[in-house]
């Protein structure tokens, strides 16, 4: 449909992606355990910041409680597996099962209410599912549940794992934006009462939206499951939400490699932790407080959003002049 | 008779924005609803559309009334809006913006690209720079993009809301004249315009608009020639 032009910023592009590609496959092989562990989690910060990109960047509903699809894909896949002695994709398909569902819920009462009022609708689901998961025995409350060790996976394998969902979910929010749906999420942003003027149940769109956010974040929270082997009610915690929400600030929101660009902030954040003295660890959110602020005062746009790496626009005046010219010759 | 409005009365916030307004537009026709700052004239283009509540009236298209229909529905039965101030979505091409017209009947491609290579040989320019984000185009072009994409819908009637608001005078004539052989080619057309002059001057038939309510009607050429609308509108 579209022809691309093979410019010399592609030839940059293209580097950039070959260092990155030989960089992350060197890492498994050659990398130290705690190198590939911070890998996995910035795979699966990439990942949950496209789902996010998807819902706020893309359809314009703000989600500040997206750890509520995160925390559901992870017990659907700890329950099924701890609790029900059954295997991984059942406890996927439960996960995103169950995340459709609430998702239906967030988006019917999201097309009812946009703005300010969608993200309290949200926060209210959320503290319910954080509380319930918290408290109910079923779920291990504070404690935890731990999945049995017969579902371990090597840390190689989990890394790779974790590289193709963050690379499958980056792929699958092009696909998504250079379709329909993807215009039609983009009208929902910029003008949702013009959308509806030219035909368009926007209630619907708005729930698709959600639907397939929380599918994208379920997957990615089911994985977490399984990477950890034992997780508690703090897949819930709005320092998740947070964090989701940084990683595609500072990367650029809307934009498709925000949430790679944004995630060295969890590689930053992780090695901070780690050289402080322990009583100062959890000072790591003031980190990113001062990151936020600092963002928001030099870059509001986020870093891909800039300028520099916003695709070239045409000057419109130096093409009519050229115009102009040659009519006059 | 295409639309016909009936004693339409509409309430937003508490004032009483239109006092039983009343007109029609026949099929083929191009008519102007002419009318100062205030007087109603885009609430009652959006409250046919179905974008303001209706307090009392009733609004007939095709001999059907749809009086309350959404204005997602009326998208679909052949009343396109063209809005004030162009309204583009602004962070997607031009190409993607024309596509969101033809949103009802999206799943025919072959329709859709019919409609879309006429509405570039209307606009050349749209095709030139199709991949272009809607943004980065000027007020004329974007008001093209407007009234191209109102196209795409495929309508029976087309209501234009300011077209000429703050354009260049070459590009509002040259957009009157798009209008003028829309109107020729079959196309029923409702212009709502401050622009008097002009207007008045491609109108077959003709509103005046004041307070909510509709003072004069006549030929565009009747009111072109009568004092009143002189004094008040047409500044001699």
């Amino acid at each position: 449909m579209r022809s691309v032009k093979w410019t010399k910023r592609n030839s940059i592009y293209l580097a950039v992606l070959l260092a990155l590609a030989a960089f992350l496959i060197y890492l498994p092989i050659g990398g130290s355990r705690r190198n590939i562990n911070i890998g996995i989690l910035v795979f699966i910060y990439i990942a949950l910041g496209q789902s996010w990109n998807l819902l706020s960047g893309m359809s314009g509903l703000f989600s500040i409680a997206h750890a509520l699809f995160y925390g559901i894909g992870a017990y659907g896949m700890s329950l099924m597996l701890a609790r029900a002695g059954s295997n991984p994709l059942v406890g996927l398909l439960v996960g995103i099962g169950a995340n459709l569902l609430v998702a239906l819920i967030v988006g019917m009462v999201g097309s009812k209410l946009s703005g300010l009022y969608f993200t309290m609708a949200l926060i209210g689901i959320h503290s319910i599912f954080y509380t319930l998961a918290g408290q109910l025995t079923i779920t291990g409350g504070w404690l935890g549940i731990s999945l049995p060790r017969e579902w371990q996976l090597t840390r190689k394998e989990l890394y790779i794992i974790a590289l193709a969902i963050a690379v499958f979910m980056t792929v699958l929010f092009q696909v998504i934006r250079s379709s329909r749906i993807g215009t039609m999420f983009v009208a929902l942003k910029e003008n949702p009462q013009l959308a509806a003027s030219l035909g368009s149940d926007i209630r619907k769109w708005r729930i698709l939206a959600v639907l397939i956010s929380a599918t994208m974040a379920s997957v990615v929270g089911s994985f977490y499951a399984i990477y950890m082997m034992a997780h508690n009610a703090e897949v819930f915690n709005g320092t998740v939400s947070l964090r989701i929400m940084m990683v595609c600030m500072v990367g650029g929101v809307g934009h498709i490699f925000g949430p790679w660009v944004g995630s060295a902030l969890i590689i930053m954040d992780e090695y901070i932790r780690g050289a402080m003295p322990t009583e100062f660890a959890s000072l790591s959110v003031v980190i990113y407080a001062l990151v936020l602020i600092v963002m928001a005062l030099l870059r509001p746009q986020g870093i891909m959003g800039s300028k520099i790496f916003q695709p070239k626009e045409v000057d419109v005046r130096a093409i009519e002049n050229l115009d102009a010219r040659e009519k006059t010759e | 008779m295409l639309l016909q409005v009936e004693d339409l009365n509409v309430v937003l916030g508490g004032l009483q924005i239109l006092q039983g307004v009343s007109f029609c537009v026949n099929e083929g026709e191009l008519v102007v609803v002419v009318g100062s700052n205030g007087a109603g004239k885009s609430t009652t283009l959006r409250s046919i559309c179905g974008m303001n509540p209706i307090v009392s009236g009733s609004v007939i298209f095709e001999g059907k009334d749809i009086t309350g229909h959404s204005s997602s529905e009326c998208a679909g039965m052949g009343l396109c809006m063209v809005p004030e101030g162009r309204q583009l979505f602004p962070e997607i091409s031009v190409r993607e913006n024309l596509l969101m017209g033809a949103w009802h009947y999206r799943k025919n491609k072959a329709r859709v690209m019919e409609n879309l290579e006429k509405c570039y040989d209307m606009f050349p320019v749209l095709k030139k720079y199709e991949n272009r984000i809607a943004s980065t185009f000027s007020g004329g072009e974007q008001q093209m993009i407007s009234i191209a994409r109102g196209l795409m819908s495929e309508p029976k009637i087309m209501m234009i809301d300011e077209m000429s608001l703050g354009l260049a005078p070459l590009i509002i004539e040259q957009l009157f004249r798009t209008i003028k052989d829309l109107n020729k080619s079959g196309m029923s057309i409702l212009l709502i315009e401050q622009n008097a002059r002009q207007a008045l001057a491609i109108a077959d038939r003709a509103y005046v608009m004041e307070n909510g309510t509709v003072t004069m009607e006549g030929t565009g050429q009747e009111l072109l020639n009568n004092e009143q609308v002189k004094t008040a509108y047409l500044g001699f």
